[in-house]
């Protein structure tokens, strides 16, 4: 069982090979298919999965969180896996990296793509510092 | 100039070596994570805030040639 299965599994998801399927297209995708890429990525994989079930799984990835919903004022709604997003500071004195997360952040960057006229996609950031001293 | 001619041989220099621990921590940590242009970056960046005297080029010598020697051979 692979990391993400494994995730799907603790969530409490049943993994079917369908469901394994479509993670498995979602896991391998760099862009966020809609639910139509999604079907026709399956079924290049196992021709048997139908689209009610491509929606299925994605409603329930997406109640138990594993999956983000976009809405990019297409009028259908783009996927992508819920990864554990984290950024990096770097100690410039050591080479530690460090890892975090901010709530704050994460919305400040919608915010300035929004203001800019876009919708936030994608993104990388990496900090670095020099460890104050006490 | 010859391909396997050795421009910058910072490694063998034991002042500058202080930082190479550095500088593979830095790749190592991120490249498990990210792309390797930016792992790479980053390591650069590392070496940079060690050695700003060094030219842009000397400084990405160096660190191509630490992380080939640590992580490919």
């Amino acid at each position: 069982m692979n990391e993400l299965e494994q995730r799907c599994a603790e969530a409490g998801l049943k993994m079917t090979g369908q469901r394994k399927v479509i993670l498995k297209v979602l896991g391998d995708a760099d862009d966020h298919p809609s639910v139509e890429d999604v079907y026709e990525r399956a079924r290049g994989i196992d021709p048997s999965i139908s689209i009610a079930t491509v929606y299925r799984t994605l409603n329930l990835l997406d109640e138990l969180d594993l999956v983000i919903r976009h809405e990019f004022q297409e009028g259908y709604s783009r996927y992508e896996l819920n990864w554990d997003h984290h950024h990096h500071l770097i100690d410039l004195e050591t080479g530690k990296v460090v890892e975090f997360q901010n709530d704050e952040l994460e919305k400040l960057k919608v915010k300035i793509a929004k203001e800019l006229g876009y919708d936030l996609v994608d993104h990388r950031l990496e900090l670095y510092g020099k460890k104050i001293k006490k | 100039m010859s391909c396997t001619e050795i421009v910058f041989d910072g490694a063998n220099d034991p002042e500058r070596c202080k930082c190479r621990a550095a500088v593979l921590r830095t790749y190592s940590a991120l490249v498990k994570d990210v792309p390797e242009n930016i792992a790479l970056q980053a390591a650069k960046r590392v070496y940079e805030f060690h050695h700003p005297e060094d030219s842009k080029l000397d400084q990405s010598l160096t660190v191509e040639r630490w992380v080939q020697a640590e992580h490919f051979h």
